[in-house]
């Protein structure tokens, strides 16, 4: 193995003798925006283009109302949700266990561990409850990232999903998200870009959702206070202190 | 790369009498087109856009081995394991390893056109580990016993009515023409896959050197069900298939769906850095296999650039040539004009010299690339080279050596030009030109000529000329 390595990469080094190295781009600059509001409004048709589902509320009670209703329409009984704390309001899972859903999977790290990897239980989730981390106006995405209390099967598994964004955390583009919150791809062992339902074109192009994750996602977008998000403080703490700074930079060769 | 035994004039005949692969081609290649101008059309500034991936691109490979040395440093640091490959034997002998030391007996898998490309299916298999395929067209081939058709949509060349009877004879479900109720069906059949594998293989779109991140994008989202739910996650990469940081990513996928798809972003576009970090679900181990089986010694080459592809599959579709016969036609796993120059170009001892020939030059290749590869460049470089190796077709040869001859004598090439007239008269029927005895019989297979003109030009003018001089 180590001889491949180096054979393939000296053979690249041979090749690049001499070549011009051209030189790099600046970074893109984002799409202006005039205002906040046409930044959101941007976000839900672009959302809705791509067949998600976007709610809007600006307090927190009617966010919860509106979550619990999406989870009786669809008559769910068995939910996945993220920690409590890890959704960006607060009392949203105690809520729907109020309404007599029943949590399935594992909402604490610990019991994580006993769990082991029997998803057996996950799979059997009407819906899955999460918190997004930003939103991308110009496609409809929105970001989802995983940690101790986030599993990833909640956004993939159910054939529902229900995900919580503060419109505070709307970007223009995936360029300005990663200009501004990039630190956060390497906090997360995945960052998932979401945009719309599953959906396959598979078979003579037809377009058919829910192959594989959900058939359908449903947004929340938030005007009212939300819980920060802890490792997004954490990653801007360590950046200034270096440590995560140092070790996502001391291999960039780009100046 | 497998060659199948037919050759290459064969597989196109095959591929041009198949109606039902006709009418699935001219369906998909122009929905594609289509979508892909709408797409690009809602960026501000799309050639700038496709400008600067280029660049991107190019600054990458002319300072690959540094990039590399930085992805990997970086994956290292986040937990993940880094293996280099040579060649398709070694990079199967490291995922079969990997397999066989960890009790591995079955292993769900996301597309991947560099597993395509070294054959890890048939390897994994005759090991004794079970492989499923995960995207839904691949799904399908798998079931079907085939190969993919097409990067982005490997079933193009199944009718919905072919999948269904394959559906219900391998699955024992009812037979139907919907595909709702297929893709539900196969929905629920890996379901269970995703859930019982010990392994997930998939294929890499990107990885970022800077933070050792892999971005794997899909619409179905079977990638992320690959990658989360098994115990060991390996991802195949070519060792092309870099970019420096999160903002140049950031610009490739901008164009990437786009060209695909006409999508302004896949469904799923999932970024890992590393194995999960205490989550309750995510890989315990994360293995990136660094592939390069012929890719190194390109560099710096004149096809060189042919490693700045990202694999959207835009010339494929806009090709007049594939959208005539389709992938299978090329016998290799990379089709259409980006396959015409790889599979050459990866492997020079394979009976691939005659891909470059299926291309007509027209320039619709390079028109729709997002990284503006000049493939028609390519294609003239490899015939030329084709030439000079003593491997072209003889007739082909010998034509153009007598034609070099006639050209550079006026006089002979004038008596050519009448000789051929005379000749030609006798094969006329009603005023076109029909059929030519054997060797030029290939040449009119598919050609018609009109007659001859009874006075060439240079005649004409030398007339025209005599004429107004008189006046």
């Amino acid at each position: 193995m180590n001889e491949s390595r180096g054979a393939i990469l000296e053979r690249v080094r041979s090749g690049r003798v001499g070549a011009p190295v051209e030189s790099r781009p600046a970074p893109p600059t984002p799409i202006p925006t005039k205002d906040s509001s046409s930044l959101l409004d941007r976000f839900v048709q672009e959302a809705e283009a791509v067949g998600a589902i976007v709610h809007r509320s600006d307090r927190r009670e009617l966010t919860v109302e509106i979550v619990l209703r999406i989870l009786r329409d669809a008559g769910v009984n068995r939910l996945i949700s993220w920690a409590p704390n890890d959704l960006p309001i607060s009392g949203l899972m105690e809520a729907a266990v109020d309404n007599g859903i029943q949590l399935v999977g594992p909402p604490t790290p610990a019991k994580a561990e006993t769990l082991g990897r029997d998803w057996a239980a996950m799979a059997t989730a009407d819906a899955g409850l999460t918190g997004a981390v930003g939103g991308l106006a110009d496609t409809g995405t929105i970001v989802l990232r995983s940690g101790p209390g986030r599993p990833r099967l909640t956004w993939l598994l159910p054939p529902l999903h229900v995900a919580v964004l503060p419109s505070s955390l709307v970007h223009p583009t995936l360029s300005a998200f990663m200009g501004e919150c990039g630190e956060l791809v390497g906090c997360s062992s995945h960052v998932a870009f979401v945009t719309g339902p599953s959906r396959t074109a598979d078979i003579e192009q037809t377009l058919t959702t829910g192959v594989h994750g959900p058939k359908e996602v449903h947004i929340l977008l938030v005007d009212h206070d939300c819980n920060p998000i802890k490792e997004f403080e954490a990653a801007q703490a360590t950046t200034v202190s270096g440590e995560t700074g140092d070790r996502m930079s001391k291999n960039d060769l780009v100046q | 790369m497998n060659s199948t035994p037919m050759s290459f004039h064969q597989r196109v005949s095959h591929a041009l009498a198949d109606g039902q692969l006709r009418v699935a081609l001219d369906r998909t290649t122009e929905r594609f087109t289509l979508n892909r101008v709408a797409g690009l059309a809602s960026l501000p500034d799309a050639d700038a856009v496709r400008d600067r991936a280029r660049s991107i691109r190019l600054h990458t490979l002319s300072r690959l081995d540094e990039y590399l040395e930085q992805f990997e440093a970086n994956v290292t640091s986040v937990g993940g394991q880094v293996h280099w490959a040579s060649d398709a034997q070694e990079a199967n002998e490291i995922v079969l390893d990997l397999a066989r030391s960890r009790s591995v007996k079955r292993v769900v898998k996301s597309k991947s056109m560099v597993s395509e490309e070294i054959e890890l299916n048939q390897a994994l298999i005759s090991g004794g580990v079970d492989v499923v395929e995960s995207d839904l067209g691949e799904y399908i081939i798998q079931l079907a016993g085939e190969t993919p058709s097409h990067i982005i949509a490997p079933a193009v060349h199944k009718t919905r009515e072919q999948i269904g009877q394959l559906l219900a004879d391998k699955l024992g479900v009812p037979m139907t023409d919907d595909p709702v109720e297929m893709t539900a069906t196969a929905r629920s059949a890996l379901r269970e896959v995703f859930l019982q594998s010990e392994m997930g293989l998939s294929g890499v779109n990107f990885g970022v050197a800077s933070t050792g991140s892999l971005a794997i994008v899909t619409n179905e989202g079977n990638a992320s069900l690959t990658v989360t739910a098994p115990r060991i996650h390996v991802a195949m990469m070519g060792i092309e298939r870099v970019v420096p940081t999160l903002d140049d990513l950031a610009v490739m996928l901008l164009v990437l769906a786009r060209s695909a798809t006409g999508q302004k972003l896949t469904v799923y576009t999932d970024l890992l850095t590393g194995p999960r970090r205490g989550d309750p679900d995510g890989p315990e181990e994360l293995h990136v296999v660094l592939l390069d089986n012929g890719r190194s010694r390109l560099v710096g080459t004149e096809v060189g650039e042919i490693l700045a592809c990202i694999r959207c599959g835009a010339c494929l579709n806009a090709c007049p040539v594939y959208q005539q016969i389709g992938g299978h036609a090329y016998g290799s796993v990379y089709s259409g004009p980006i396959g015409a120059v790889l599979t050459p170009s990866l492997d020079r001892e394979g009976p691939w010299h005659v891909l470059p020939e299926a291309s007509s030059l027209c320039g619709a290749c390079r028109e729709v690339c997002p990284v503006r590869i000049d493939i028609p460049r390519m294609l003239l470089a490899l015939r030329a080279e084709t030439v000079r190796s003593g491997k072209a077709n003889q007739w082909v040869r010998i034509g153009f050596w007598l034609y070099r001859i006639a050209a550079t004598k006026p006089w002979l090439f004038r008596c050519g030009v009448s000789m051929v007239r005379q000749l030609t008269k006798m094969f006329f029927v009603n005023g076109w030109l029909l059929r030519l005895p054997s060797p030029l019989s290939s040449w009119t297979q598919s050609r018609e000529f009109p007659v001859i003109a009874s006075r060439t030009f240079s005649e004409e003018m030398r007339d025209r000329e005599e004429g107004s001089g008189d006046e």
